[in-house]
């Protein structure tokens, strides 16, 4: 059933559904799929930087953190307007992002995951103690905008639809051009590629803006659609483990893999939270563990191969010792 | 005078840094993972010796034993019908797999235990030796102790006893290992449980020196692999450098800048560290390299 | 395949139940708190509050709402401490679940985010957050009981102020987080007041783990108070460093965290003459017809819950009970009279007399100043209702 015309209907179906939502549901809903909008160009930055260069970082938050404070700042204290303040996040996102990469993308494998994360926590602790500029602990509150809740919330809606809609097509071009293939040699084999004249450095830096960009863009809007940000909510380390979970349960590797996971994970954890109060978050816990066991590559393999239990347990096996 | 309070708070810090770190610097070092569950079965062992001081009213060096045996047998259960069914994925299912074992861990710990902070606070603690005006607290640097004992005690552990040597082998070169007749399966078992009875004996001394409750292990899971990567994988002693040089640096630096910036002053040593030698001050320059 | 299309049947269903149709005469509130993650421990004994005014409340039948008996039913979510969780349940109670009103979030960094949404849709919320910069947006439907957080150290400086022999200097080191901060930044302006100079005003992350450097600083300086604010978790921890250090000031002062009771379960003996304000105690006289008066509501907690209420409990139960009594006394549920109702609220209850300013916030509150004496947490100051003397200086570590 899944093959290549029904996976474009399909498509087609979800886009016009996601189009037209926000005369049909309601706020909650609207804020819902916002949400995985946001968290779905996240996990696609994400699979752009681990899924498809191989470069297994764990600090992701750091730009979206930096993109929020940036935007808040900017209209706060600077008096801008919101665009100007969210272009300004993802621009200093990107400019962190090529600065920091020289001495941080040298480091490999394991080590480059901990010093990413080590990055993300001292960046927080940096825009915490920076109290004349940020407000450190305070946190940033924006003005509520006044209006129609509903259109305000339509607003929201597409602008991160547009910024996904974005990522996804620029991820598309990208796995077609000579930079996707470069990060694909990159993720094979670092130093085979190099030897065929690839110059990594170069490349995963690339990678790495790229996904800082988008992921200080979407830090931006986030900031100004709830109003309140503060350094433990927009640097908190569960946000990169929650982009991480989303590329791998959609896919890494793969276009729509991780706006796939970011649409099943959270609707995962709405009915955890509905149906088990007390014991939702261990039923997560849970989940991590089932999906990284039972479907490693993800859900854009059950839609791309015929799927069967044997197929399945040969593939546990092969990651089983 | 303060200076020298400050190097030797810095000092026992590093051990305490030291003991949390082991056990995850063992399995890095031979399974290529990182233990994001470290903390919670550093929580674990808190929580046993708890119980058991708060029951039983046993001393907590005593109880050491037991939560290591506790920490264990969950280690082995984890690994062998889990983390096993993984082992040979990327980097990434390693982590997000540990990763929701201590999620999964923090919040029985939570139905079962509740919130409450717990702490255990026996007859002898607060006391200490005084050299000169210089306090050094009992209970710090019986956990320093307790960590040179531990690395000792791993370290003939690996050197003498035939599991111990396989281990090693396999940290060295897992299909030669296997050649000789190895099985890597039963390896890694032994390893993971090794290393959460590690995690557990340092939470028996953690619940002597600080608060415990369910989400107490997450940081210290952090500081572990921070250290770990700045000592370098496949040195024991390099561990110790590692936790004694964050140690000091999140001291000195708390002294001579500001509180608030213990962090970003152990991170920024990292990335110095890591910049100048790859593989970490002490670190063996085969396990910087990341066999996919 | 068949799995695939069982899973979208079973998550269609879920939609389909999440919104469900509620009885008749039912105020319907809703309330996202923290019952994993870091704010665990106050998210529950929050949870517990409500829970507890909502049994008494049905059990005489029901607010009386305009001549007709309304129950009070409560929809909690668990928002895992995490902030933006805590958006996004409170936006969920409000449209899908069609709640009337919310119990807020424990704590002030979620109370800034929920209260956002509950102004958005014009929702009356119940805060349960102490910090200042809540209330300086001009918000018409936010109201809190809690002490403002910049009292928290008047009566505390105060009183201590007043010892014999006369207290000099004071040292200050608290966790960076909002309400710690909001508290600590009151206390240089007390300070002077009384004539007390601060030797040392510093605020360590709020992720720290170790204190050693601080407290070995602070020692040097040798201040008569010191004042260490942050939550229980690292107040013991600091507290254990003090006696390990043989840090002995005339007074060792923490935040609300004093009067918790897992506080002296942990530190024991150590726990002897620590102190710090206090919102509520049971040995307050204060009544009313509900719960009677405080000793009774402890009682009365203490039998369903099986625990001994500590103030958190108590300020949730007396939030919810300003509202119900606003609700009774505008006779209907519609958000403007309510709200009318609240902001010319003068009621006598077992937490005091409440009134609210402008703002939004409780008035005339003060926060006592209590000292854990006898392994117990007594209040000592002011005399009116202080039980015991406040034991000056404090008897070096044993």
């Amino acid at each position: 059933m899944f093959t290549k015309k029904w996976r474009w209907i399909s498509i087609g179906v979800g886009f016009l559904f996601l189009v037209t939502a926000p005369l049909f549901l309601t706020g909650y809903w609207i804020r819902f799929l916002t949400n995985v909008f946001m968290f779905g160009v996240m996990a696609e930055g994400f699979n752009i930087l681990a899924g498809f260069c191989g470069i297994p970082s764990f600090g992701n938050v750091v730009f979206f953190g930096l993109g929020a404070y940036t935007t808040c700042i900017f209209m706060v204290q600077l008096h801008q307007p919101f665009i100007a303040g969210v272009v300004a996040g993802a621009i200093l996102s990107t400019l962190f992002a090529i600065l920091l990469g020289f001495p941080i993308l040298r480091l490999k494998g394991h080590y480059f995951a901990i010093g990413t994360l080590g990055l993300s926590e001292a960046t927080k602790e940096l825009v915490t103690n920076l109290e004349k500029i940020t407000k450190g602990s305070e946190g940033i509150s924006l003005p509520v905008i006044a209006g129609n809740v509903n259109v305000i919330y339509a607003v929201f809606y597409f602008t991160m639809f547009g910024i996904m809609i974005s990522i996804i097509l620029f991820t598309y071009w990208m796995s077609k051009t000579r930079l996707g293939y470069a990060f694909q040699a990159i993720r094979s084999d670092e130093e085979a590629a190099l030897v065929t004249g690839i110059n990594t450095a170069w490349y995963k830096t690339i990678a790495w803006s790229v996904c800082a960009f988008f992921t200080g863009l979407v830090g931006g809007v986030y900031a100004y659609w709830t109003t309140f940000i503060n350094p433990e909510g927009v640097f908190s380390v569960g946000i990169t483990v929650k982009m991480l979970i989303m590329t791998i349960l959609g896919g890494s590797g793969t276009i729509l893999g991780p706006i796939i996971g970011a649409f099943i994970f959270e609707f995962l954890s709405e009915l955890a939270w509905s149906s088990f109060m007390n014991v939702h978050a261990a039923f997560l816990g849970l989940l991590f563990i089932l999906i990284v066991i039972f479907m490693p590559n993800g859900f854009m393999q059950l839609i791309t191969q015929r799927f069967s239990l044997s197929s399945l347990i040969a593939q546990i096996k092969e990651n089983r010792i | 005078m303060l200076i020298l309070q400050n190097i030797i708070n810095g000092l026992l810090l590093g051990g305490l840094y030291a003991s949390v770190g082991l056990g995850l610097c063992l399995v890095w070092g031979v399974m290529n993972m990182i233990n994001l569950a470290h903390g919670a079965f550093i929580m674990v062992g808190a929580y046993v010796t708890f119980w058991m001081y708060h029951i039983f009213k046993i001393d907590p060096l005593f109880t050491i034993p037991f939560s290591m045996a506790v920490t264990f047998l969950l280690g082995f259960v984890a690994q062998k019908y889990i983390i096993n069914f993984i082992v040979k994925a990327s980097i990434f299912m390693g982590l997000i797999l540990t990763f929701g074992m201590e999620i999964f861990l923090m919040n029985v710990s939570n139905l079962l235990f509740s919130a409450d902070y717990r702490s255990v606070t026996p007859s002898y603690s607060g006391a200490g030796i005084s050299l000169g005006g210089i306090l050094i607290p009992y209970v710090r640097l019986g956990l320093c102790f307790i960590a040179l004992l531990l690395t000792y005690l791993l370290n003939l552990f690996l050197n003498k006893t035939k599991t111990g040597n396989a281990i090693k082998a396999t940290a060295l070169d897992k299909e030669a290992a296997q050649l000789v007749g190895i099985h890597i399966g039963k390896i890694y078992t032994i390893t993971f449980a090794v290393s959460c009875a590690l995690a557990g004996a340092a939470g028996s001394l953690i619940a002597v020196i600080t608060a415990v409750s369910p989400y107490m292990g997450t940081i210290y899971t952090f500081k572990a692999a921070l250290i770990t990567c700045l000592g370098g994988l496949g040195s024991i002693p390099g561990l110790i450098a590692g936790g004694m040089a964050v140690g000091l640096a999140e001291t000195l630096g708390s002294y001579f800048i500001s509180p608030g910036y213990k962090e970003f002053i152990g991170f920024v040593l990292l990335v110095f560290i890591l910049i100048l030698r790859p593989e970490g001050i002490m670190g063996k320059k085969f396990f910087a390299i990341l066999k996919q | 395949m068949k799995k695939l299309f069982s899973i979208l049947i079973a998550f269609t269903i879920a939609i389909l139940l999440v919104g469900t149709v509620f009885a008749q005469d039912v105020v319907r509130i809703g309330c996202s708190t923290s019952l994993t993650g870091k704010l665990a421990y106050e998210g529950k004994a929050s949870k517990d509050g409500n829970d507890f005014y909502v049994a008494m409340v049905n059990r005489k039948g029901g607010l009386n709402i305009g001549g007709k008996k309304y129950k009070i039913d409560v929809k909690y979510y668990d928002d895992e401490s995490d902030v933006n969780t805590t958006t996004k349940l409170v936006e969920k109670l409000i449209t899908e679940d069609k709640i009337d009103f919310i119990y807020g979030p424990y704590g002030s960094g979620p109370g800034f985010a929920a209260s956002a949404i509950t102004e958005k849709y014009k929702k009356i919320i119940m805060a349960m957050s102490s910090s200042r910069e809540l209330y300086e947006r001009g918000f018409k439907y936010l109201f809190t009981c809690v002490t403002p957080a910049e009292l928290y150290f008047k009566s505390v400086i105060y009183c201590l102020s007043q010892q014999n022999p006369r207290p000099k200097t004071l040292a200050l080191l608290f966790k960076n987080d909002l309400f710690n901060k909001s508290a600590a930044d009151a206390i240089p302006g007390y300070c002077k007041e009384n004539g007390i100079e601060i030797v040392y005003n510093e605020k360590f992350a709020p992720g720290a783990s170790d204190f050693s450097t601080e407290l070995s600083v602070i020692k040097a300086k040798n201040p008569d108070i010191i004042v260490f604010l942050s939550q229980a978790e690292q107040f013991i921890l600091g507290a254990k460093q003090m006696k390990d250090l043989k840090v002995n000031p005339k007074a060792i002062v923490t935040g609300v965290a004093v009067a918790e009771p897992h506080l002296v379960k942990a530190l024991g003996k150590d726990a002897e003459y620590l102190s710090g304000p206090t919102l509520w105690d049971p040995t307050m006289k204060y009544r009313d017809d509900l719960f009677g008066d405080s000793q009774d509501y402890s009682k009365e907690f203490k039998k369903i819950f099986g625990y001994e209420p500590s103030y958190h409990a108590a300020t949730n139960s007396s939030s919810c009970q300003a509202l119900g009594i606003a609700m009774e006394k505008a006779g209907s549920l519609d958000v403007e009279r309510v709200r009318n109702a609240m902001v010319t609220l003068d009621a006598n209850t077992f937490y005091g007399r409440i009134r609210f300013d402008e703002k939004g916030r409780i008035t005339g509150r003060t926060a006592p100043l209590g000292q854990i004496l006898n392994g117990k947490f007594t209040i000592v100051y002011p005399p009116e209702i202080a039980v015991a003397k406040t034991v000056w200086p404090k008897p070096a570590w044993q």
